[in-house]
């Protein structure tokens, strides 16, 4: 075992910027595929851009980067003071480039599906989802809350024993990874492709709120975690997508987008009879309600079952 | 995560401005047009089991409000961008409903709790008008 000397070294040795953020590097890559989008829906005749719903978009996206911006250094220092007690010494080998590509996917997936499982991590998320437009610009509506706690799901593999700066690479991968999956630009891909990796057509599930669809495919890179955990839903083509949130915002406000189910969460709990009811309120599923009054998507998918499962009326 | 040089922070200012502009320019400042039949449908997909029996969509149609048969449950609906938002008129969400008279009859305000989108206006003749703002709930009204 190293000694503390030596473990601090290495602390700080990690906290040295060593690898490339993937992010950073690949925003001039966004802009262009962002404005060969706009073009190809243009040729195609199809209304993709609304200026409104993408001015808010990007100015989500930036908010999202001046304060990852902000709160680097603190999750940072909380993930090397994790990694001192690591149980394994992975460091920067090539097997272990492709472990953490591995490792991390599968804490995107439970992180992604608890995000939409629990009001409290869905109210960070949902600013992603409340978009009724899905093009390249979606991808960048990106949380202004989320990062104040979501790191913490992360906290493991430094535990494990991978490094803090390969974890933030990983991350900013699979950023950048499913960037180019927020399109209608691209329908299917090769039949191997679609079933190993995510893809437009399985994050189009993702975001539609269809109740076949409603919380399905909740894939950061790799699609296999939907099909081994019981959430992938394939796309149909006979049922086109709806997207947005079950109660859309009738806002462009980058401001009452970010704060709108924090807020909604807050008068909840202002009005509920009980502490149980404000746990469940706060914690519970999205929708959740105690008179039943408001519908989780478990309710909404059950309800269009036994719409669909009834006789048609002659 | 984030770019630690703030010349960095140039190229997404400038790619923002650059896209905007390209979407302004291909026509991407448009709004929805609210008719019968889009009203219906978004209806139906937002609010199943929602059966419109009466519909009033406003001059401008940017708005709408509808009601069941029974009267018993209300919507409005409304666009936001080139989308259309469907929003259930619940009694206890609705904190004020007031006519306001115009040149071509009345601009009838509803003001709800709603934190993203909580001021619909729909500019309607006065008999309409009169009509919806009697439907609305009695308590909410008063309030």
């Amino acid at each position: 075992m190293a000694g503390a000397a030596a473990r601090a070294g290495v602390c700080r040795m990690t906290l040295e910027p060593k690898l490339a953020d993937p992010v950073q590097l690949a925003i001039p890559a966004f802009i262009l595929l962002v404005l060969i989008e706009i073009g190809v829906a243009r040729l195609r005749g199809e209304a993709a851009y609304e200026i409104r719903d993408t001015a808010a978009s990007l100015a989500m996206g930036l908010g999202n980067l001046v304060i990852a911006l902000v709160l680097a250094a603190a999750t940072y220092i909380a993930a090397n003071r994790v990694y001192q007690y690591r149980l394994l010494d992975l460091g920067y080998t090539w097997w272990s480039f492709l472990l953490v590509l591995f490792a991390e996917d599968f804490t995107y997936y439970w992180f992604h599906r608890l995000s939409h499982r629990s009001r409290f991590w869905w109210a960070a998320h949902i600013n992603h989802h409340s978009s009724q437009h899905y093009n390249l610009s979606t991808a960048l509506r990106q949380t202004w809350t989320g990062g104040l706690f979501q790191w913490v799901l992360w906290l493991p593999l430094a535990l494990a024993g991978f490094p803090p700066a390969l974890i933030v690479f990983q991350k900013g991968v699979s950023l950048v990874y499913q960037f180019w999956i927020h399109t209608e630009t691209i329908r299917r891909l090769p039949w191997w492709f679609e079933a190993v990796m995510n893809t437009p057509s399985h994050h189009r599930v993702h975001h539609a709120t269809n109740p076949r669809y409603l919380d399905r495919n909740y894939a950061g890179v790799l699609i296999v975690w939907d099909r081994l955990f019981g959430s992938f839903v394939a796309e149909d083509e006979r049922e086109p997508c709806r997207y947005g949130i079950v109660k859309n915002i009738g806002t462009f406000n980058p401001l009452r987008i970010a704060f709108h189910e924090w807020v909604a969460i807050g008068q909840d709990l202002a009005q509920a009879p009980s502490w149980r009811a404000q746990l469940a309120y706060a914690f519970g599923l999205p929708g959740w309600s105690p008179d039943g009054s408001r519908q989780t998507t478990d309710a909404i998918r059950a309800a269009w079952r036994a719409r669909c499962d009834a006789p048609t009326k002659r | 995560m984030a770019p630690t040089n703030p010349v960095a922070m140039l190229i997404p200012l400038g790619g923002i401005a650059l896209i905007l502009a390209v979407v302004w320019l291909i026509g991407g400042a448009r709004r929805a047009r609210l008719d019968r039949a889009l009203v219906l449908r978004r209806l139906d997909e937002d609010l199943p089991g929602f059966a419109a029996a009466e519909v009033s969509i406003d001059g401008d149609a940017a708005a709408a409000i509808a009601a069941t048969a029974d009267g018993a449950s209300l919507a409005l609906i409304f666009a936001a961008g080139d989308k259309v938002v469907v929003r259930p008129l619940v009694p206890r969400d609705i904190k004020r409903v007031a006519q306001q008279p115009m040149r071509d009859g009345v601009r009838l305000v509803i003001e709800t709790g709603d934190f993203t989108h909580g001021r619909f206006e729909l500019r309607l003749s006065s008999a309409e008008a009169a009509r919806w703002q009697a439907r609305l709930p009695a308590p909410a009204c008063a309030a």
